[in-house]
């Protein structure tokens, strides 16, 4: 065949031309595949809530490791009661004279620490000081657990809370690997991720999240910080907090008063 | 010529087949609105939303148990929600359930054991030695504890009633005055004044 380079590019570029003109005749969906920038706008305003900057409060100085949120968040959530598989838990920390750090959690706090092996335990440490770290997920605004995860079946909802569509979920753990806060496992019976609401329908119905509501000495406090009025917003005026890992650039929106240095 | 051309629009014509056709075929109905990956985002935040909550408010205790209410909200207790203690609501409200009631000893030192890294301003107690290993309730009225359990308070008429035995074991205690001297948590009566320590187990009998 005999061809000047002139007639090739010409039949190239009609060619060419020819692919640009597709994307007009065919159907949305092909469109939404092959455009960039188009992403369906399914960030819905599910209910009134949209309008809410929620934020959880945890003071450390006041928590006493009694385990009953634990208890509450597992009674309320049909969460299984072994400790492996806890939306929220109780941390205890004992750091020592010489700036060693040690860390125990038995049974996910559920049980309390008041067994006699947890003083034991520590019996031959210079304890300089020891607290309890309460811990839950995040509800990062930048969270690592919902970029990674490949069908995208975990998202942020509109006023900030990162939900699980289980249905959707794969199981395939990459977002467990993701959580730098180890708040998320895999349930054994549905195999499916799960991790903490933030008990999404309590707060949706006006309710505090169930750990909330049983905390005996109100270490735990959740609340919209666009009220005024509410008691995170009174609790931010006059305390100092700070968040967990705060250098991954994470930004929980979990805060923490009184977070002791070499807490992770 | 003409033949390059048109061999050219057959190539554009192919391609676009190929692209397209599948594309329509296989793909699902709903592709179209959510995207490759099911995003049903708003679906799914729904239901979250509508699953039942199962601990209720102390508002709603108080509705039927204002006498329990009114003691426990002033008391050193008042900051402990009943659902602490109790256990979830819904059940009892929904169906009138007894609600379990823990009244063991390692319940109450859930919170009042002393264990390292309680906030020492907190109050506790040595669990292993406090109160003999009797229920706390025995002495403390969970509602108030600083006052003694409303079951077990004397009638203020002592004249008529015989020697009242005492609901608590007695083993492991220090002595009956460190709980029951005037200014204790449940003082002996006014007219026991006087009377010696020693001799409280000479008429009282521990009935545990």
């Amino acid at each position: 065949m005999d061809l000047s380079r002139r007639d090739f590019l010409k039949i190239g570029g009609m060619g060419f031309l020819g692919t640009l003109i597709v994307p007009v005749g065919i159907p949305g969906a092909v469109r939404d595949l092959i455009s960039v920038d188009v992403k369906p706008q399914l960030r819905p305003d599910t209910s009134s809530m949209k309008q809410h900057h929620w934020r959880f409060i945890i003071d450390i100085r006041k928590c006493i490791g009694c385990g009953r949120c634990v208890y509450a968040c597992k009674t309320e959530n049909d969460v299984p009661l072994e400790p492996e598989y806890s939306r929220t838990w109780v941390e205890r920390y004992v750091v020592s004279n010489d700036e060693e750090v040690f860390v125990d959690s038995p049974d996910a706090g559920i049980n309390g620490f008041s067994a006699d092996h947890a003083n034991i335990k520590y019996e031959n440490i210079k304890i300089r000081k020891s607290f309890f770290v309460p811990k839950l997920c995040n509800h990062c605004q930048s969270p690592p657990c919902v970029q990674v995860c490949p069908v995208e079946a975990t998202y942020s909802t509109r006023e900030g809370v990162v939900l699980i569509d289980r249905k959707a979920c794969i199981g395939c753990r990459y977002c467990i690997q993701a959580c730098p806060y180890g708040a998320r496992f895999l349930d054994p019976r549905l195999k499916v991720v799960d991790k903490c609401t933030w008990c999404y329908h309590r707060i949706t119905k006006g309710f505090p999240p169930a750990c909330v509501e049983v905390c005996p000495v109100g270490a735990r406090k959740f609340g919209d910080i666009r009220d005024p009025e509410s008691e995170v917003s009174q609790i931010l005026a006059t305390e100092t907090v700070s968040v967990l890992k705060q250098d991954l650039g994470t930004e929980p929106m979990v805060y923490y008063i009184g977070l002791e240095k070499g807490v992770h | 010529m003409g033949h390059l051309v048109r061999a050219g629009l057959l190539v554009s014509v192919l391609l676009t087949l190929i692209i397209v056709v599948p594309r329509v075929v296989t793909a699902p109905a709903a592709l179209e609105e959510y995207g490759f990956y099911p995003k049903s985002s708003e679906e799914n935040t729904e239901e979250w939303a509508s699953l039942p909550i199962n601990y209720v408010d102390n508002v709603i205790c108080n509705d039927c148990h204002q006498d329990n209410f009114t003691n426990w909200k002033e008391s050193e207790h008042g900051t402990v929600g009943c659902e602490t203690c109790h256990g979830p609501g819904k059940g009892h409200i929904d169906t009138g359930i007894r609600m379990e009631i823990d009244n063991s000893r390692e319940f109450c030192g859930l919170c009042h054991d002393s264990v390292v890294a309680r906030p020492s301003e907190f109050p506790q107690i040595n669990l292993a030695e406090h109160g003999g290993q009797s229920n706390c309730v025995t002495c403390h009225d969970p509602h108030s504890p600083l006052e003694a359990s409303a079951s077990d308070v004397s009638p203020d008429n002592q004249v008529a009633v015989s020697i009242p035995a005492v609901p608590h074991a007695l083993e492991g205690r220090e002595g009956c005055l460190l709980c029951h001297d005037i200014g204790g948590l449940k003082p002996y009566p006014q007219d026991h004044e006087g009377r010696g320590q020693e001799s409280c187990l000479s008429c009282h009998e521990s009935n545990k």
